[in-house]
């Protein structure tokens, strides 16, 4: 082989010795789309990719404005809210959903939660019972010591969180009685009713936790009052304080004439409380988060107004890929903390945490 | 190997309550059941060998009976010793009977009418030649070779010596003649061909003999190639895979042939040459991602080498009888470089699914086996004394490419090869 030759060997392996093509270097790929969350104390988290979970971008109108949603749910899943998901719905800013004010939604910033009912207030029914047939001529409501109303049936917005002494005197056929509950809308407060036995004696029914301490009109502590003592001719107003473990307070009192039963009389009433209805429809700008539990149990931010302490705030927020359906898409950093609750408010639960999401919007 | 004869094998000892103690011989033959394949390339080798050798007795029958052109020469001394052997005393003899047979004196011309068909050697001048050899030039020697007769009868065996042939008539009277006259023969007539030497002397040779021993003297001029010591030569190859579904076309080799003779037929070659093989249809590497967007994406890459580049060094055993050429050996082989494709692909159940070419050009071959050794086996047939055709056989019982737990297309015959070879002796 001459020097030719070797120089084509030389050329060859230069040639073949650069420009190598090769597979791609193995990258630690992190999802995009994530949460990393506190459900009562106990961490959950999701990532698109990752145990068969996907990022559902998308938008919708409701009540004629755009909530811009995104959904982190297992793939598999043939309804949208299956166990396990977590879903977070942006309300717009505004409801001509002009295409300036995508930018106001969505962009970094701190959002209200959206809510049905008023979380500290509540509507309160008040009524008399009948405990005797006849209809009271007069009706006088009263509210820690003021008077509030005389109907038979009045309304009240009383805040959850406090106790109220709710009274009602009441008078008929000149035969005058009174009751005083406590109401403590939480769990219900404390409620007493004297009752007139067959053996001339009185007692008490109360829905207080026992022990019952009983007060009677005349120092008396026991928990039946005797009637034998009192003279028979004259009418006989008597009360009854009734002290139940929990320190909740009731009285009551009844109109006792012993000549004539009929012209016995005793007040009572009963109360029923209602969610206050949030009346903003539209709820601009606000935030829904919803989280569904592994037995398909639904909690949701939009239930009561959020306490004070809940916050939920856009980090960042970018321009990312259209989604499959060609919508374009944000990608939102998102930290919040909210009270979940249970379809009807019997359970809640505290949620927390900061979550990578997309959500979609209509082409500008 | 039958998947039934292992399950055969383990039942039956299974069934044996009493574990018989351990047996060598046993535990080879289970090996050798889950094994085969380490003992079939022996038997590839072997089989090899002994096409080797059946084609080698073919053709040395062949000679035999063919006929047409020689037998070799039982005596090695006549080839080792060069000229001498020819010009010993039968050299005188053979001066004595060219001058007893001489009627006709050299470079005079008979006429076609006057010629007798008897046509005698010494015409072309070979006379002269014996006297050439008594000055120690290659050795001629003449004979009388009638007309129509066959050469068969006359040319016994033919050997060579250096540059010139000796022509033996028979063993008591060789004839020697240099390759040169058939070079500038001229034909006269329809019976006679006049044959004119190098140094302008003339003689004649009716044509029936001439074109017998032009056909032989062929065959002797491969054998003056032959009975050099050594032989260099260029030589291309297509490659072929015939097991394939595609082309089967599967690349080029082009490069060098060296031969050293360590006898008059046997001899020992060497064939450097760059080898491009084509088509080739397996991938050196795998790399699996994953990414992630709005749920992640899973992503196979794979490199398709396409083109090898490889630098191959055959050494072989070869033997050469009449115009026929078997070798076998060993070939080393070193790959360069590889072209081919980084591609996106889908690994499914029967196969790989290219999805999209992504790259092309040189490939890292840093997952591929560098140094590949093969059995090397070939056949030429030598139309002349330059030029050979015949085609090459190479087994690669290692294989280049990455054993890749991914099912692939790669396996299929690509270890057999075989080339139709076209090789040109420069020398």
């Amino acid at each position: 082989m001459d020097s030719r030759c070797f120089q084509f060997l030389f050329l060859l392996l230069l040639v073949s010795a650069c420009n190598k093509v090769d597979v791609p270097e193995p990258e630690q790929d992190a999802p995009v789309f994530f949460s990393q969350l506190d459900l009562g104390g106990s961490p959950i988290s999701f990532a698109a990719g990752q145990d068969n979970y996907t990022m559902d971008a998308s938008f919708q109108r409701d009540s004629g404005v755009i909530e811009f949603v995104g959904v982190l749910r297992p793939k598999d899943c043939s309804i949208r809210l299956c166990p396990g998901s977590l879903r977070i719905g942006l309300r717009h800013t505004s409801r001509d959903n002009g295409a300036g004010a995508v930018g106001s939604s969505l962009r970094p910033k701190s959002m209200q939660y959206a809510y049905r009912f008023d979380r500290d207030s509540v509507r309160v029914k008040f009524s008399i019972v009948p405990v005797i047939t006849d209809v009271a001529q007069s009706v006088a409501w009263s509210i820690n010591g003021e008077t509030v109303g005389s109907g038979h049936l009045i309304e009240k917005v009383l805040l959850r969180d406090r106790d109220y002494e709710v009274g009602i005197q009441t008078k008929r056929r000149g035969c005058n009685s009174r009751q005083i509950q406590t109401v403590r809308l939480p769990n219900g407060g404390c409620r007493s009713r004297i009752k007139v036995n067959e053996d001339r004696t009185l007692s008490v029914q109360s829905n207080g936790v026992p022990p019952l301490q009983h007060n009677w009109m005349n120092q008396s502590k026991d928990s039946v009052f005797h009637l034998s003592n009192l003279s028979s001719a004259e009418r006989h107003n008597i009360w009854v304080r009734v002290t139940d473990a929990n320190g909740c307070v009731s009285e009551s009192e009844i109109g006792f004439d012993p000549s004539n039963r009929n012209m016995n009389c005793i007040a009572d009433f009963g109360y029923k409380a209602e969610r206050i209805i949030n009346r903003d429809h539209f709820q601009l700008g606000k935030v829904t988060i919803d989280y569904i539990d592994d037995s398909g149990v639904i909690f949701t931010s939009n239930f009561l107004k959020q306490p004070a302490d809940s916050y939920f705030e856009i980090l960042t927020a970018e321009d990312f890929e259209a989604n499959a359906a060609g919508q374009p898409t944000k990608k939102l950093h998102m930290e919040f903390l909210t009270t979940l609750f249970s379809e009807y408010g019997d359970q809640s639960i505290q949620l927390e945490g900061k979550t990578v999401f997309a959500v979609a919007y209509p082409k500008q | 190997m039958d998947p039934h004869k292992l399950d055969d094998f383990f039942r039956g000892k299974l069934e044996n309550p009493d574990p018989p103690p351990f047996n060598e011989a046993h535990w080879k033959e289970a090996r050798g059941m889950l094994h085969p394949r380490s003992g079939s390339r022996w038997q590839l080798g072997l089989l090899l060998l002994g096409i080797f050798f059946i084609g080698l007795f073919i053709f040395n029958k062949s000679v035999v009976h063919n006929g047409v052109l020689l037998s070799e020469d039982p005596s090695p001394e006549t080839i080792s010793s060069g000229v001498k052997p020819v010009v010993d005393a039968n050299v005188d003899e053979q001066r004595q009977s060219v001058q007893r047979n001489s009627s006709v004196t050299p470079n005079e011309i008979p006429s076609e009418q006057g010629r007798d068909p008897l046509v005698q050697m010494n015409d072309l001048g070979f006379s002269d030649l014996v006297q050439d050899q008594a000055k120690h030039r290659p050795v001629v020697a003449t004979s009388e070779i009638h007309s129509g007769e066959s050469m068969d009868r006359n040319l016994v065996a033919l050997k060579h010596t250096g540059k010139d042939m000796l022509l033996e008539s028979s063993k008591e009277n060789p004839v020697v003649m240099d390759e040169t006259p058939m070079n500038i023969s001229q034909k006269i007539g329809s019976r006679t061909t006049r044959l004119t030497m190098l140094d302008g002397r003339e003689g004649f040779m009716p044509q029936s003999s001439y074109n017998e021993l032009s056909t032989n003297l062929i065959g002797a001029s491969i054998i003056v190639q032959r009975s050099r010591k050594s032989r260099v030569g260029v030589f291309g190859s297509i490659v072929l895979r015939p097991s394939t579904g595609e082309s089967p076309v599967r690349g080029i080799i082009l490069g060098a042939d060296a031969n050293r003779f360590i006898s008059p037929s046997w001899f020992i070659g060497i064939r450097p040459s760059m080898h491009l093989s084509f088509n080739e249809p397996g991938f050196t590497k795998f790399e699996h991602h994953v990414s992630y967007s709005f749920e992640s994406m899973n992503t196979t890459y794979g490199l398709h080498a396409r083109i090898l580049q490889l630098v191959r060094l055959p050494v072989f055993l070869g033997y050469e009888g009449n115009r026929h050429q078997l070798r076998l050996g060993l070939a080393l082989e070193y790959l360069l470089g590889a072209r081919g494709n980084l591609q996106e692909i889908a690994v499914e159940d029967d196969g790989i699914r290219v999805i999209k070419d992504l790259s092309s050009g040189w490939i890292e071959t840093g997952a591929m086996k560098k140094f590949n050794t093969q059995i090397y086996g070939g056949y030429s047939f030598a139309f002349n004394s330059k030029v050979h055709f015949g085609f090459d056989i190479q087994y690669r019982p290692t294989e280049i490419f990455p054993q890749l737990s991914n099912p692939q297309s790669l396996a299929a015959g690509s270890r057999w090869y075989m080339g139709l070879t076209a090789l040109f002796n420069l020398k």
